[in-house]
C-alpha cells in the first residue's frame, strides 16, 4: 500500500489529483452528451479554436482563461453564422472554423518574439504545476457545468433521443444546442491550463464512451464516466510518478484506453456467452474455414 | 369554453409544401375532428409523410394554412395536446436508455423542462406504458425490445403528455402481428375517449376496421377523402366490391389500389 500513498503525500501531486478529479467529473457530465450526440468533431474544433484567444491574452499579459473564453464564444457565434448564412453543411463549417482559428493562433504565436505561448503546454497542459487558484477555478467550473448538465438532463435526453420529437414537445433544439456548446466551452476553458486542450478532449470522450458500453441509462453513464475518469487520474499519476512519464498525457491515455479496454472486454463477454449458448458454432466455423484456406492457391 | 376548444385538432387548408424547391404537397385540404380516426394513405413519394411533418410544424409551409387546435402551427404552444410519433428509423439510436426513461421524456411537453420529473409525470409515463402493454418492461433497456415493442414505446412517449391528438408516421410499418393488435386496441380506446388519431400508413392491417376516414394522396394531392372501403377501390372502383362489405383486417395491403400505383 505504501507505493500507492507515497506519491500522494507530495503536495503538487495532491493538487494534480484534485485537479484531475474535478476535470473528470466535469468531463463526465458534459462529455457523455458529446459522445451520445456525436459532437466529437465539434469538441475537437472548440478545443483547438481557443488558441488565438490564448495567444493574444498571453501577448497582452491578460488572463489566459479570458482569452480562451473569448475565442470559444467567437467559435460558437461563427459556427452559427456560417451554418445559417453559408451554403455548407455543419460539418464543413466546423472544419473551416477549426483550421482557420488554429492557423490564426499559430501565426500570432510565431510572430511574437518572446514565444510567450508554449504550444506544447497548450496541447498537453501541466497537471503537476497546478496552483491553488487553478483549483478554485476548476471547482467553480465543475460546479456550474454539473449543475447545468443535471438541470437540463431531461431536455438533453429528449433531444438526444430524437430532435423531431423534441420539437413537438415544445423544446427548442437550437437553444439546447447552444447550451451544450456553452457547457463544452466552459469545461475546456477551465481545464486547458491543467491538462491541455488535447487532453481535455481525451477525458471528454474516453471515459463517457467507455461507460456507455456498460450502462443502460444516460444518468448511470455519467456516473460511471466520472468514476472511470477519476480512476484514470489516480492511475495516471502513479504511473507517471514511477515510470517518469508525462503526467497529463498518461492520464489522458488511460482515459482513452478505458474505452478500448471496455469495448474489448464487452466483445469477449459476448463471444463467451454466444459460445456457451451454441457450443457447436465454434467447431462449425473451424470446419468451414479449413476448405476455404486450402482452396486459395 | 374558448373558440380554440371547439376548433378541430387538425385543420389544413390549401397546404403546399416544398422540399428542395420542388412542390411535394400541393393544395391539400384535410381536417381531423375531435374523436376522429383518420388514416393518410398513399404510395412512397406521394407526400403523405411530408404533409404530416408540415402539419406538426417540422417543415415550413410554402402555401396555405395549417392549424392545430385552432392556432396556426407556427404559433402553436399547447404541445401537451399533441403526441407525435416520427418514422421508426429515429427511435433512440445508440442512446443507452430504459423503456421508462423514453416514455418519461414525453412528459416534457407539460411545461417542466428544468429539473427532475414530478411524481405526476412518472405516473403519466407509467399509464402510457400500460396502455401499450409494456408497463412490466419499464426498467428494461430499449435495445432489448423487438421492433414492434420499440414502436410501442415511441407511442407511449407520445401518449405520456396525455395528448388529445396522436399523430403517427407509419406506426405499423414492420410491426409484428401482436403489436398491431395491441395498437388497434389502444387506438380504439383513445377514440372512444374523444381523442383524435391521425396516422400515415402503407397498409392498415387490423386497423382497417377502426378508421373513420381515409385520405389518399397521390403526387401530393388528395384523390380520396371518405370511408376507407371506398378508398380501396377509389382509383378503379369497378374492380372491387365495396361499401356494404366491411374491410377484412390484414388483407388490405395486398390489393389496395394505392399499392398498385407504384
Amino acid at each position: 500500500m505504501e507505493w500507492l500513498l507515497t506519491p500522494l503525500e507530495v503536495s503538487f501531486v495532491q493538487r494534480a489529483l484534485w485537479a484531475g478529479l474535478l476535470v473528470s467529473v466535469m468531463c463526465a457530465a458534459v462529455g457523455t452528451w458529446v459522445v451520445l450526440r456525436g459532437l466529437a468533431f465539434l469538441g475537437d474544433a472548440m478545443s483547438h479554436g481557443m488558441l488565438p484567444g490564448i495567444a493574444v491574452a498571453s501577448l497582452l499579459g491578460g488572463p489566459l482563461v479570458l482569452g480562451a473564453a473569448v475565442a470559444a464564444v467567437v467559435m460558437a457565434v461563427g459556427l452559427r453564422v456560417v451554418t445559417s448564412r453559408g451554403a455548407v453543411t455543419h460539418d464543413t463549417a466546423v472544419g473551416l472554423l477549426f483550421v482557420g482559428m488554429l492557423s490564426v493562433g499559430v501565426i500570432i504565436v510565431s510572430r511574437s518574439q518572446s514565444f510567450a505561448v508554449d504550444l506544447t503546454g497548450y496541447l498537453f497542459g501541466d497537471v503537476l504545476g497546478v496552483t491553488g487558484a487553478d483549483l478554485a477555478l476548476l471547482a467553480a467550473a465543475a460546479f456550474v457545468t454539473v449543475t447545468l448538465a443535471l438541470a437540463l438532463y431531461r431536455p438533453f435526453l429528449a433531444l438526444t433521443f430524437d430532435a423531431r420529437t423534441a420539437h413537438t414537445l415544445g423544446l427548442r433544439p437550437g437553444l439546447a444546442a447552444v447550451a451544450m456548446l456553452l457547457l463544452m466551452a466552459t469545461a475546456m476553458v477551465a481545464s486547458f491550463r491543467v491538462v491541455g486542450t488535447l487532453l481535455v478532449f481525451g477525458m471528454l470522450l474516453g471515459p463517457p464512451a467507455a461507460a456507455a458500453v456498460w450502462t443502460r441509462r444516460v444518468s448511470s453513464t455519467i456516473a460511471l464516466a466520472a468514476c472511470l475518469g477519476g480512476l484514470a487520474t489516480v492511475a495516471g499519476l502513479l504511473v507517471s510518478w514511477y515510470a517518469r512519464t508525462a503526467a497529463g498525457a498518461t492520464i489522458a491515455a488511460l482515459g482513452v484506453g478505458s474505452y478500448f479496454a471496455s469495448a474489448a472486454v464487452a466483445a469477449l463477454l459476448r463471444r463467451h456467452r454466444a459460445l456457451r449458448r451454441h457450443p457447436s458454432r465454434a467447431t462449425v466455423r473451424a470446419v468451414v474455414a479449413t476448405p476455404t484456406r486450402s482452396e486459395t492457391p | 369554453m374558448t373558440a380554440a376548444d371547439a376548433a378541430p385538432p387538425v385543420r389544413l387548408v390549401d397546404v403546399t409544401v416544398q422540399l428542395g424547391g420542388r412542390p411535394v404537397v400541393r393544395g391539400v385540404d384535410l381536417t381531423v375532428g375531435a374523436g376522429e380516426f383518420v388514416a393518410l394513405l398513399g404510395t412512397n413519394g406521394s407526400g403523405k409523410s411530408t404533409l404530416m411533418r408540415a402539419a406538426v410544424g417540422l417543415l415550413p409551409l410554402a402555401g396555405g394554412t395549417a392549424q392545430l387546435f385552432g392556432s396556426p402551427v407556427d404559433r402553436f404552444r399547447a404541445w401537451e395536446r399533441l403526441g407525435y410519433v416520427p418514422q421508426r428509423s429515429t427511435a433512440v439510436s445508440g442512446v443507452p436508455s430504459t423503456v421508462g426513461e423514453v416514455a418519461l421524456s414525453g412528459t416534457l411537453s407539460r411545461r417542466r423542462v428544468v429539473g427532475l420529473a414530478r411524481r405526476d409525470d412518472r405516473r403519466a409515463a407509467m399509464e402510457a406504458l400500460d396502455r401499450v402493454g409494456l408497463a412490466d418492461r419499464a426498467r428494461d433497456a430499449v435495445t432489448e425490445l423487438s421492433g414492434g415493442q420499440q414502436q410501442r414505446v415511441m407511442i407511449a412517449r407520445a401518449l405520456a403528455g396525455r395528448c388529445d391528438l396522436l399523430v403517427m408516421d407509419e406506426p405499423t410499418a414492420g410491426v409484428d402481428q401482436e403489436s398491431q393488435l395491441v395498437l388497434a386496441d389502444l387506438f380504439r380506446g383513445l377514440v372512444s375517449e374523444g381523442r383524435s388519431v391521425w396516422l400515415v400508413a402503407h397498409e392498415l392491417g387490423p386497423l382497417a376496421a377502426l378508421v373513420d376516414r381515409a385520405v389518399v394522396l397521390r403526387d401530393g394531392s388528395v384523390v380520396h377523402d371518405g370511408p376507407y372501403e371506398h378508398a380501396i377501390g377509389a382509383p378503379h372502383a369497378h374492380d372491387h366490391p365495396h361499401g356494404d362489405e366491411p374491410a377484412r383486417p390484414g388483407a388490405i395491403g395486398t390489393h389496395g389500389a394505392w399499392g398498385s400505383a407504384t
